[in-house]
């Protein structure tokens, strides 16, 4: 029996402290197969980053279990078979394209044979083949984030997550990277990506979790949540205020 | 095996990308010009040239180290965190402890390489005044005292680097975190001071009483002037191998400790 | 477009006057304001504040405080209307410089500059601060052993300015014993000593002197030779202390003394001169017409 790539356990988190204190998320539990193609959506400050960024260890949560493939985040390594994009993905300016991907390629145990033959043929797919020797620093927001997306692949991990990997893309990028996103589906990896667009998310997820005000409000197929009919914007808006209207009862 | 080879790489990464900051050239190039300028200083004493020289040359890889360390340092390790950096080497199986190390290592060596460069600089200006005026060259002067009054140099920066760290890995803000180094430096620098006074003059104002709290003081922080050997090399007084080898050991053991506590501390950090 | 750049020209006008008018108000306030400024400075804090701001820069705070020194010493000159300078007679505060001369120590206490230049200052007219010379070169002194200049110079003040010969003669006794220090050193420090009556110190000083020497050194036999000279002189002094205490004067000459039995016969003076006492009981080795 294969375990789901990635499950979440009754998650709590908070920032602050007394009067200030924050709930951001509110045990949050969904689970993720291998091989799916999973969209998390939700509005701006809904949780979706905080999530991602306890699934990598980046905070602590206050309560609640991550697995990322069997192995329990915080007490076991798994970096090594999760490949990660952030939402603003910043590198070493002065480093190239070829050095970025190099110390990746070494930080996740790669041999330098390995890292030689991935880095030409990943910045080709990217199209950043002809930028391989110039320092990050010159780039543009497009070319950042498909570097981001060579880097997140170069040691070709089980599971990918991105953090709106969209955001800030021109139609030709966002393009670009929905293909690449199908390629890599293809390919048989995990993805798991967050983004607020919700035509990216129609267009390439199995399933799809809507979270809102750090609250889990649907988990689950993307046809199930379109069955009443309406499109995915309705039936999202129609969610999030039936939410809205409940907190606030 | 892959700690130390992580700790390398991420050495290397840091030392190639603060060696291609314009910040770290402007700095040594001033501070070369700096040491040139020795020359013309020198000029303005009529006694003890080889003194001055020698003092002004140490001197200005002193002050130029401290601005590395609180500026480029600082700066590199302050740019990690805000601009989220520090995700594209936590998001691989690195520990928090073998980042710190890496990034620790390689301001480092960009820090041992401004050291050998402004070294050289003060070297070449220093051997020009002790040629021209010989009857000022101190009796015993040695160029080999001068060569470890200037690694005591770097072993001092090395000390406050870690130190900076140490502050970066707990307080809230880069700011803050500059502020606490710079105190910590300024303690360290006067911390031997401090404890003559106390351990020699128990009535020793507003510090009577107190003895035990500056000798607890005196193992916390570091004692940098037991770093600062350039009225050593200036006068040709003598300066052991095994008092190198101690200070040597003092910067390593101490260093260490404070990135042990940083990695401790830092775990803590919540990296949003 | 012009109405713009007119505008724009006319405020860098304003502003430039503005600047230039208050800049030089303030260079010609500063001026005047200088000599009273000139007695304010770091120099003034106490040892304590001044090493702890100097921290590791401590050599470079004594070059800046030497060279501040030497600002406020010198002469001045005045440029004259009519071409070429004038010189002024300048106003020394003396307390404030011997201030900064103790601070310049306090930070590298084995400075030649800042000995030197005091020595050249201040215990002469009208600085007047001889003792305060003596403790700085003192400080000099006990930091660079190698040196036997400071003692020399304390050996001069005591001679010239304080009138204590046998004073005088210790300090040029301390520099002889410095390395590489002047053969003469330890000739003029004996004489000064014994005419001071600090014979058997300077006895034990050339003693010591003569241990750390080869024989086959030059200047051996001559520190040899006054030695001799210096213990005939002591064996004098006591037999004319004996004479003193037994009869209850002083003998009025040598040959009285030797007359005694108190001393059976002069000790063998190694210049082949006649060993002499003059009118105050002072007893002399090389003064041949001493009667």
């Amino acid at each position: 029996m294969t375990h789901p790539a990635i499950q979440i356990t009754n998650l709590d988190k908070s920032f602050g402290a007394g009067f200030k204190k924050y709930r951001a998320l509110t045990e949050l539990s969904l689970s993720i197969d291998q091989g799916e193609v999973f969209g998390f959506l939700g509005p701006n400050g809904a949780g979706k980053s905080t999530t991602i960024k306890l699934l990598l260890n980046f905070l602590k949560p206050d309560s609640g279990s991550l697995m990322v493939m069997g192995h329990a985040v915080g007490q076991e390594e798994f970096r090594q078979r999760i490949g990660y994009l952030s939402e603003f993905p910043f590198f070493y300016e002065h480093l190239t394209a070829r050095e970025t991907l190099l110390l990746s390629g070494r930080l996740s145990g790669m041999d330098r044979r390995s890292i030689d033959q991935r880095i030409p043929m990943l910045l080709a797919r990217m199209n950043l083949a002809e930028a391989t020797d110039r320092r990050v620093g010159g780039f543009s927001k497009g070319m950042k984030q498909r570097l981001g997306m060579a880097n997140a692949l170069i040691h070709d991990p089980e599971v990918v997550i991105f953090d709106e990997p969209m955001s800030g893309l021109d139609p030709v990028g966002r393009h670009q990277i929905k293909r690449l996103i199908a390629e890599l589906k293809q390919e048989g990896k995990t993805i798991f990506f967050s983004s607020h667009i919700l035509s990216d998310i129609e267009a390439l997820c199995d399933r799809i979790g809507v979270i809102h005000k750090g609250v889990l409000l649907y988990s689950g197929g993307l046809g199930e949540f379109l069955a009443e009919g309406n499109g995915l914007e309705d039936r999202f808006v129609k969610l999030i205020e039936e939410a809205d209207h409940a907190s606030a009862a | 095996m892959q700690a130390l080879r992580n700790i390398w790489f991420l050495a290397l990464a840091t030392c190639t990308e603060g060696i291609r900051h314009r910040a770290l050239w402007a700095i040594v190039c001033l501070a070369a010009l700096l040491t040139m300028a020795n020359l013309g200083v020198t000029n303005l004493y009529s006694w003890d040239l080889g003194k001055v020289s020698v003092e002004f040359g140490l001197s200005a890889v002193a002050f130029t180290g401290l601005l590395l360390v609180f500026f480029l340092g600082m700066k590199i390790l302050a740019d990690d965190l805000e601009r989220s950096r520090i995700f594209l080497v936590l998001s691989r199986p690195v520990s928090i402890g073998q980042y710190l190390v890496g990034k620790y290592l390689g301001l480092g060596m960009i820090l041992l390489l401004a050291t050998i460069i402004l070294g050289l600089s003060a070297t070449l200006s220093m051997r020009y005044v002790l040629w021209k005026y010989p009857a000022y060259v101190p009796p015993d002067f040695s160029w080999l005292v001068y060569v470890m009054a200037l690694t005591c140099q770097w072993l001092s920066l090395m000390v406050v680097l870690a130190a900076s760290v140490l502050c970066f890995s707990f307080a809230s803000q880069p700011f803050i975190a500059l502020l606490l180094a710079v105190s910590v430096y300024m303690v360290g620098q006067n911390m031997e001071l401090l404890r003559r006074v106390v351990l020699e003059n128990p009535q020793a104002g507003a510090l009577s009483g107190q003895e035990n709290l500056v000798i607890a003081l005196s193992w916390i922080f570091p004692n940098l002037s037991f770093f600062d050997k350039k009225y050593a090399a200036a006068y040709g007084l003598a300066f052991s191998g095994q008092e190198f080898l101690l200070l040597c050991l003092y910067a390593i053991s101490y260093s260490a400790l404070l990135l042990f506590f940083s990695a401790i501390l830092f775990k803590r950090k919540e990296l949003a | 477009m012009n109405r713009r750049l007119n505008a724009t020209l006319l405020l860098g006008l304003i502003l430039s006057g503005l600047y230039a008018a208050s800049y030089s108000a303030l260079l010609k306030q500063g001026r005047e304001f200088n000599h009273s400024a000139s007695s304010a400075g770091i120099w003034n804090l106490p040892p304590g504040a001044l090493l702890a701001l100097a921290g590791e820069f401590k050599g470079l705070f004594a070059d800046y405080l030497t060279m501040e020194a030497g600002a406020q010493l010198g002469t001045e000159l005045v440029r004259k209307q009519e071409g070429g300078f004038r010189v002024v007679k300048k106003h020394y505060d003396w307390p404030n410089i011997h201030r900064i001369f103790q601070a310049a120590q306090t930070m590298d206490p084995s400075f030649a500059q800042t000995f030197i230049v005091a020595q050249g200052w201040l215990p002469w007219e009208p600085a007047n601060m001889v003792v305060e010379t003596q403790k700085i070169l003192q400080t000099a002194a006990l930091s660079r052993p190698w040196d036997w200049q400071p003692y020399r110079s304390m050996g001069f003040n005591a001679y010239y300015f304080l009138n204590q010969p046998g004073e005088a003669g210790k300090f040029f006794l301390q520099a002889a014993n410095t390395p590489n220090a002047p053969q003469f050193l330890s000739i003029l420090g004996a004489r000064l000593a014994q005419k001071g009556g600090a014979t058997k110190t300077a006895i034990v000083i050339m003693k010591s002197m003569l241990t750390d020497k080869n024989p086959e050194e030059p200047g051996y036999v001559d520190i040899l030779d006054r030695l001799h000279a210096l213990e005939g002189v002591l064996l004098i002094e006591q037999a004319t202390a004996s004479y003193e205490k037994k009869l209850g004067r002083k003998p009025s000459s040598l040959t009285e003394l030797t007359a005694s039995g108190i001393l059976a016969a002069l000790p063998p003076n190694p210049y082949n001169l006649d060993y002499c006492m003059d009118t105050t009981g002072v007893i002399y080795f090389d003064k041949p017409d001493c009667l």
